[in-house]
């Protein structure tokens, strides 16, 4: 058994030239509740390289949006990061102070929320919110800062004229494109998207994520995308991490994990949802539904819902991530077994 | 899993249905043509999606045909007779026991404070299906059977809380399967699920399309899914309907410039990753007061032409029984127009 250690934990050198932009590495994070604790993200590792856009796919309650709040020191309680590390080119940042938090948390890592179209105050010009974003990070006047604004909206498609609008005035689709603005108004190096185009028809959705795709090319940063839309992710991620019950199960290249995918779970969930091309098959979803944390299922968190389990193995041992092909691990006791046969 | 075409009347109908609102005050009122000139036949045993994009009309359709807005003009036809006219209570409950719909949010649709077993119970009792104890059980039972929450009596006694979203859209099936109905509506009925369970609902809802065959008209904003549950498929754009056709005829050759563009907006990873092909049509979809006479897709459109921004193209008839409405098609074939006059 070629059982591997999540990740390797030694290379936070900063001089290191070669070092992921993000680096999580065995995170946990509950939410300590009246029923119970929740472990919603049990021993989470995984790393985002410069120019890089990294998905993390799951159902509701797998933890991905915890993983955003947790990542970015967001999480209130009931939640508590309880074990792991994060880090921020090199620097740890759950040792980060308020005040180097303030400085990380928008010049380094912004965050588009889900339906943030909602998040522009309906009261203030967009404008003035781009400025108000600006100024809160970098000593410029506001007729530098107006022009920044300026061009940060004709950067994202929306024209200038526009920066003395308010939100209601605009489309959700330029609402949107806005609130994209705002996050890549101080040039961060990473932008964390959670459901960034849930509340936009496809045809809006295609549009900014064309757009978002050509501003990483322009402006060289990197995307923690988060979105329940496998299509979507698939075709926008570089690499996807699979998330089931607070766990990552499989991570690996896009076109490996939709072509290939090596954990029961992934497999079933590449085949959940139809698809406009291809020969009309019948597709079966996941019977069952996911898991209750606060007391999860015993080894394997999906054996309960898998077809393929080993009986007296899966529902006692939990598999570790073992690396199955280039950059590509999965946690599934049937790759030993498959090896086992070769 | 497509049953063969047959050419069985319609069981519900709509002829040039349309539905305007109103918005403002006395002084300032603008008019708001959500639904222009709609016409859908659904058959029993066939599922008919109504495909669109927020906005587009498509929940305003299935509120009239469920009898919850009132139409301003047109006919709806069940069984060819219109129901449109129908306002008495008694009137409409004999049409909801043929007619039922499912909505899209499973949270919301089920009242928290009441068990499954109740949900199930109210309709047989309100369409009298069921009067006696013994009967409303077998009922009970016999309903959670047919959607596949088993073992019956472990879910009977719950509440909606204690249910998954998946379950709790079973409950909702089950609920509009009480009365027997000949036709369901289905509005966004696997939006709000996650990946892995939308296919469970679907499927259900196909197996009883077979089995009781029942006339569905499921809308969605998601083609594929319409592709995969639907024997054909409308696609509506702003108000209109622009193009029907068997589900598969639509994916593999939509006609419409409208469709066209929301087949290539649609992320398909099987269409090869990373595709860069840009979308020709810029612009969003139009707010409705500014729409003027002519096709509401014309500003976004690759090949508008004059008479588009004039006047909104006719049906025209294309072979395998699909229309599109565009003046693109219409020197291809001759055109045979259902559409009342004066569009």
């Amino acid at each position: 058994m070629v059982a591997i250690p999540q990740h390797q934990s030694d290379t936070h050198n900063p001089a290191q030239a070669d070092l992921p932009l993000l680096q999580v590495t065995d995170l946990q994070v509950e939410y300590r509740t009246k029923r119970g604790q929740i472990k919603a993200v049990d021993h989470v590792s995984f790393d985002i390289w410069p120019n890089e856009v990294y998905g993390l796919a799951g159902e509701s309650g797998c933890g991905k949006s915890t993983i955003v709040y947790a990542v970015t020191r967001l999480h209130k309680p009931p939640a508590h990061i309880t074990g792991g590390e994060v880090y921020f080119r090199g620097r740890d940042v759950l040792k980060m102070t308020e005040e180097e938090l303030r400085g990380y948390r928008w010049e380094h890592a912004s965050i588009v929320f889900q339906s943030a179209m909602n998040a522009l105050n309906p009261v203030i010009t967009i404008g003035t919110q781009i400025i108000d974003a600006i100024q809160a990070h970098k000593p410029v006047s506001k007729e530098e800062a107006r022009t920044r604004a300026k061009e940060l909206l004709e950067t994202v498609g929306i024209d200038p004229k526009h920066v003395d609008s308010y939100p209601h005035q605009l489309s959700g689709g330029m609402r949107q494109r806005a609130v994209i603005s705002i996050a890549l108004a101080l040039n961060p190096e990473l932008i964390i998207m959670d459901e960034p185009t849930t509340a936009l028809d496809v045809v809006m959705q295609k549009q900014i994520m064309q757009e978002i795709t050509y501003l990483k090319r322009e402006f060289g940063f990197s995307v923690l995308f988060i979105t329940h839309d496998l299509s979507l992710l698939v075709e926008f991620s570089d690499r996807i991490g699979i998330m089931y019950a607070g766990q990552i199960v499989e991570s690996g290249p896009s076109r490996d994990i939709f072509e290939n995918p090596q954990h029961p779970y992934t497999h079933k969930l590449m085949h959940s949802f139809p698809s406009i091309t291809g020969p009309r098959q019948e597709l079966v979803g996941i019977p069952g539904s996911p898991p209750d944390l606060i007391s999860p299922p015993s080894g394997c968190r999906f054996h309960p819902r898998c077809d393929v389990a080993i009986a007296g193995r899966c529902q006692e041992i939990m598999p570790l991530l073992q690396i199955v092909g280039p950059q590509h691990e999965a946690a599934c006791h049937l790759i030993d077994e498959k090896r086992a046969h070769e | 899993m497509n049953k063969p075409k047959d050419n069985r009347e319609p069981i519900l109908e709509t002829r040039n249905l349309s539905k305007s609102f109103y918005v403002g005050n006395a002084l300032s009122r603008v008019q708001i043509k959500a639904v222009q000139e709609a016409n859908i036949q659904l058959y029993r045993g066939r599922v008919t999606a109504l495909v669109g994009e927020s906005g587009s009309g498509k929940s305003t359709i299935i509120r009239m045909l469920a009898r919850l807005f009132d139409p301003t003009s047109g006919d709806i036809l069940f069984k060819g007779e219109n129901v449109a006219p129908v306002k008495s209570r008694k009137g409409l409950l004999k049409y909801r026991s043929q007619v039922q719909m499912i909505f899209q949010d499973p949270f919301s649709s089920l009242n928290p404070v009441h068990k499954i077993r109740y949900h199930l119970e109210r309709p047989l009792q309100i369409h009298h299906k069921a009067r006696k104890k013994a009967d409303l059980d077998a009922k009970v039972e016999e309903l959670l059977q047919r959607v596949s929450l088993v073992p019956t009596e472990e879910f009977a006694p719950k509440y909606p809380h204690q249910l998954s979203g998946g379950q709790r859209q079973r409950v909702a099936v089950a609920r509009a399967l009480a009365v027997e109905p000949e036709v369901i509506l289905a509005d966004e009925p696997v939006s709000m699920l996650d990946v892995s369970i939308r296919m469970g609902i679907l499927n259900l809802m196909a197996k009883l399309r077979d089995e009781n065959d029942i006339a569905f008209l499921y809308v969605t904003h998601d083609l594929a899914s319409a592709r995969y549950f639907a024997d054909e498929t409308l696609v509506m754009y702003a108000g209109y309907i622009v193009e029907k056709a068997a589900s598969e005829d639509l994916v593999q050759d939509p006609k419409h410039p409208y469709t066209q563009l929301l087949l290539a907006a649609v992320p398909d990873p099987a269409r090869g990753l990373k595709t860069n092909e840009v979308i020709e049509a810029k612009g969003e979809n139009p707010t409705f007061g500014a729409l003027g006479p002519g096709c509401p897709f014309a500003s976004r459109c690759p090949h508008v032409m004059d008479k588009c921004r004039a006047a909104m193209p006719p049906v025209t008839e294309l072979p395998d029984s699909r229309w599109v409405r565009c003046y693109l098609y219409e020197e291809a074939v001759p055109a045979r127009t259902l559409q009342a006059a004066g569009d």
